[in-house]
């Protein structure tokens, strides 16, 4: 028998039927079960199966709670009825009207249990056998009847056992079968639904029902609400309900309540509504359709347009205690197959089946996206690598770039977030405010304005949890918002939250945010991810500082082997030049005939020694001062008036050096003396020509050939102080206040332009500054606009003769 | 015939000027000493430029004598100072009018530095005389006088 259809399965019942009523030589047999829907004093009996002699038409559905057959199944007592009683006596009794519209004149009723039924079990119905003729049920055949009826609910037994075991493993084959193949797009993708559809018609056989439908929940959604997956609905001039929101009619209640429901005649919803509010507390069925009309429109049509029952099935679809979806099935088409519990178990055996499979699916799909998320999330990970490398490879890094793609990277491994941002610590030890964001996406906000208002709450809403989570260097998640130490009493357009440092070690940058509409199956990952990105970002800027130093320190390191280079080359060069001149010069002097024809070579000659002097005399003190060496003054107590002549001897040596033609001049500022005249200045006076030498020939190197130079002794009127100056006209570019100050550093000069792969070597100023301070003077270096005049001063300490004592 | 001297030791400039002329008294006047590698592109971007027979190159040359402006930033990559009298030297061979005027490297630096300069830029040795300042200034008058002989 499981081989065989549903339709072959339950005409075998019509057959016992049938051939139980010869048997018993009745004109009419039918197996009256009970409803099952309210107490049993108000329970009512249907025909569930039928047989009259000559007709095909059935004149029942239901027996009226106090039909005599109903009183005898309710007893548990056989009758045998061997007249009718007189129909006009109680002229309301609907089913003496039928049984006389029949033209039944006796009958009886054997009630009968379900197999294995013990003492004492309520009957599940009756078997009446019904006779036209005037010839009643005799003793014999009454027996008959009764020891023949028990097979009725017997094979009914056999058939729906067989029918479930059929049915269930078909759909035990059919989940076998199904190709669970995940699909990142669609919630329920199209092989899903298909393998459903399956089930559902397996289901519409069984239970010889109009419709069937499997509603689920989408599994990134938490309202409740449940939507049709697949279905087999008839009615297609009639809109199947898209969705049932939590409570909403009997399938949303279904969902809603995780319980199976049964309701075994719709069309009698109303005047069941007592009973059915007693198994099924506040349930409502709002009825979106006439289920009346529309099952008129698909069961054949009877004359007196009465309807058999019209019930309901609904049972929730779980996997792990969480209701998935709910499985429904409504209105058989004939009987036997009105739904009673029986039904219903076994229609919660399909929903466990589709359930243990949704679960597993969901389970796959979970892993999936899982995987899926993963897989985003190293792609984005190992471009943001990239991106990076190439950055901190950059000489120049944009990390406006890095952070625009770390949030992209975040954006495409999260792409349900509401929005994320980057916020970076303004420096030094101000506390952390999340006003410095560098970026961030925002999923709903397209518009800048938008973005910053969504930044702006942000800031107001939950500025602690940012800086809770820079202060403390760890990853803050908030699951909701709307408790907790970060509770938003503002309006949000999210529900949670999630911050990470932007960190390494100890090593702080700021924060990363994430906003969720709802915490949604993947807080948790996203939480992990954002932390990971923060330490990511963390060691770029790590990488990026080291980098910035190893750089510099390579520069300088280039610098200092290019400056030593050049060092020499400049050296060699103006060694060379004062030497040559001088080998020239010696020669020609030997061949002078008289002293007085040799006078200019002699004066050339000592120039040109004094200038190697000078140049050897400066070697020695930088590569003294270069070993950290403090520098060597042998210093005097020389009155002020008295280094004029001092001064003025030593500019006209170097007259020699520079060049006899150029214009020195030297200016003794004798008024300015007198207040000070009997005053001391502490003076290495060796190391004072030196000073006058270098600035002599710094001002000669690099002035205009034909402007004047001027050297200049005086005291400063204000602070009575003695300086010595030198001025020429330079550029006719002033050099900047910044150049001045770095005039005087080893190795630079006004212009850096200039000062790589420049004449010269930039010694002569540094020596002097390094002679001043020895001496506890200072030097300032002028630069004016007007002409383009530099003035070098060389500023004295000076003191009274009784403290110099 | 004209001399173009271009030194920027003045006491070198003098000497050079005055044992040419005492030397070959015909050329007093018509010798030039131009002091910076500025200076130089002025003349060679004027038709002074072609009438000169014979130019006398220092090679580490300023800039800029007057110091009115900084190097420009290119040269100061291509080595600045350190290679200003190559650069003179590029300028007059590549120079249409002047690439045949002969020229003496008048230097203190190694012969071997200059002569790599020159390769570097890939400048023809033809009618090149490098002679270092270190020599018998003899050396320098001798070549001078080749060159008015030829």
């Amino acid at each position: 028998m499981l081989g065989v259809s549903q339709a072959r399965r339950f005409s075998a019942l019509a057959d016992l039927i049938a051939a139980i009523r010869r048997l018993c030589a009745a004109d009419g047999c039918v197996l009256w079960l009970w409803t099952e829907q309210g107490p049993p004093e108000s329970v009512r009996l249907f025909a569930a199966a039928d047989d009259f002699e000559g007709s095909t038409e059935k004149f029942w559905h239901y027996l009226s709670p106090d039909s005599p057959t109903t009183q005898a199944v309710r007893e548990g007592s056989r009758r045998n009825f061997e007249t009718l009683p007189d129909s006009r006596a109680d002229a309301n009794d609907p089913d003496l009207k039928v049984m006389h519209s029949l033209g039944v004149k006796s009958f009886c009723t054997i009630p009968v249990w379900w197999p294995g039924a013990k003492s004492g079990d309520a009957s599940i119905g009756a078997v009446n056998f019904y006779r036209m003729s005037e010839c009643p049920f005799a003793a014999d055949e009454f027996e008959l009847a009764a020891s023949l009826a028990p097979l009725v609910p017997q094979a009914l037994t056999d058939i729906l056992n067989h029918a479930s075991f059929h049915l269930l493993r078909q759909i035990a084959d059919r989940v076998r079968n199904a190709n669970l193949v995940e699909d990142e797009l669609r919630p329920f993708p199209p092989d899903f639904r298909r393998a459903l559809t399956t089930v559902l018609e397996d289901v519409e056989e069984t239970f010889n029902c109009l419709e069937a439908s499997v509603y689920l929940k989408e599994p990134k959604e938490n309202d409740g609400t449940i939507h049709p997956v697949s279905t087999r609905w008839p009615w297609h001039n009639r809109p199947q309900p898209m969705t049932y929101g939590p409570g909403e009619g009997l399938t949303g209640y279904c969902a809603a309540k995780a319980q199976p429901i049964c309701i075994f005649d719709l069309g009698r919803f109303q005047e069941d509504i007592a009973y059915i509010r007693e198994e099924y507390p506040s349930i409502n069925w709002s009825m979106p359709f006439d289920i009346k009309e529309a099952a008129r429109e698909m069961l054949p049509k009877r004359k007196d347009d009465r309807l058999p029952p019209l019930s309901f099935l609904a049972a929730p679809i779980l996997h792990d205690r969480q209701v998935l979806g709910v499985l429904r099935c409504c209105v058989a088409k004939s009987a036997p197959h009105y739904f009673n519990k029986r039904q219903l178990e076994l229609l919660c055996l399909v929903a466990d089946h589709i359930g243990g499979w949704c679960g597993e699916y969901f389970r796959l799909k979970r892993a999936h996206e899982k995987r899926q998320w993963l897989q985003a999330y190293v792609q984005g990970i190992s471009m943001l690598n990239r991106r990076a490398h190439e950055i901190l490879m950059a000489p120049k890094g944009d990390f406006e770039n890095l952070y625009s793609k770390a949030l992209e990277t975040a954006k495409s491994a999260l792409p349900e977030v509401l929005g994320i941002s980057i916020h970076l610590h303004q420096g030094g030890s101000s506390p952390f405010t999340c006003r410095g964001a560098v970026g961030s996406v925002w999923q709903g906000a397209k518009s800048e304005d938008e973005r910053g208002k969504a930044s702006r709450i942000l800031s107001e809403t939950v500025g602690s949890a940012l800086a809770d989570s820079f202060e403390l260097n760890e990853v803050i998640p908030v699951p909701d918002l709307t408790e907790g130490p970060y509770r938003v009493k503002k309006y949000l357009p999210a529900s949670a939250l999630a911050v990470a440092p932007i960190s390494s070690g100890a090593r702080k940058f700021g924060v990363i945010v994430v906003l969720f509409a709802d915490k949604g199956l993947y807080f948790d990952q996203a939480v992990a991810m954002i932390e990971l990105l923060g330490r990511q970002l963390g060691m770029y800027l790590v990488m990026a500082d080291t980098l910035s130093d190893l750089r510099a320190a390579k520069d300088a390191q280039e610098q200092a082997a290019e400056m030593q280079l050049q060092t020499f080359e400049n050296l060699q060069h103006q060694l060379k030049t004062p030497i040559y001149l001088a080998h020239r010069w010696a020669r020609r002097l030997a061949s002078r005939q008289k002293l007085v024809e040799a006078v200019p070579e002699i004066a050339r000659l000592k120039g040109q020694i004094r200038r190697v002097e000078q140049i050897v005399s400066n070697i020695q003190m930088f590569a003294d001062l270069a070993r950290g060496n403090a520098l060597r003054t042998n210093r005097t107590a020389t009155r002020i008036s008295g280094l004029a002549d001092r001064l003025a001897e030593a500019v006209r040596d170097h007259n020699l050096v520079l060049d006899p033609d150029r214009n020195i001049r030297f200016v003794l500022d004798h008024d300015s003396f007198k207040a000070l005249d009997d005053t001391l200045v502490w003076l290495d006076l060796d190391l004072l020509d030196q000073m006058v030498d270098n600035l002599l020939d710094n001002a000669g190197k690099y002035s205009d050939i034909n402007s004047p130079i001027t050297v200049r002794c005086a005291v400063q009127q204000r602070s009575q102080v003695f300086y010595i100056s030198v001025s020429n006209r330079g550029r006719q570019t002033p050099i900047t206040s910044h150049q001045a100050r770095t005039l005087a550093e080893r190795g630079q000069r006004g212009d850096k332009a200039l000062w790589k792969k420049q004449e010269g070597w930039g010694l002569g100023l540094y020596i002097v500054r390094e002679i001043l301070a020895a001496h506890g003077g200072k030097l300032d270096i002028l630069s004016t606009n007007e002409n383009g005049i530099t003035d070098v001063r060389l500023l004295f300490p000076n003191s009274r003769p009784t403290e110099a004592v | 015939m004209r001399i173009l001297i271009v030194e920027d030791d003045h006491w070198f400039g003098r000497e050079i000027v005055q044992d040419v002329e005492t030397a070959i008294p015909s050329l007093h006047g018509s010798i030039r000493v131009i002091k910076s590698e500025k200076e130089f592109r002025g003349v060679f971007r004027s038709t002074e430029a072609l009438s000169f027979e014979l130019i006398i190159l220092d090679v580490m040359v300023q800039w800029d004598m007057a110091g009115s402006e900084s190097i420009p930033e290119e040269d100061a990559r291509a080595e600045g100072y350190f290679k200003a009298g190559i650069r003179c030297l590029e300028l007059i061979r590549k120079h249409r009018s002047t690439g045949g005027t002969p020229v003496i490297v008048y230097s203190a630096r190694d012969r071997e530095v200059i002569l790599q300069g020159i390769r570097q830029r890939q400048i023809a040795m033809e009618g090149i005389q490098i002679i270092s300042k270190s020599g018998d200034p003899e050396t320098l008058l001798e070549a001078v006088k080749q060159h008015i002989r030829s």
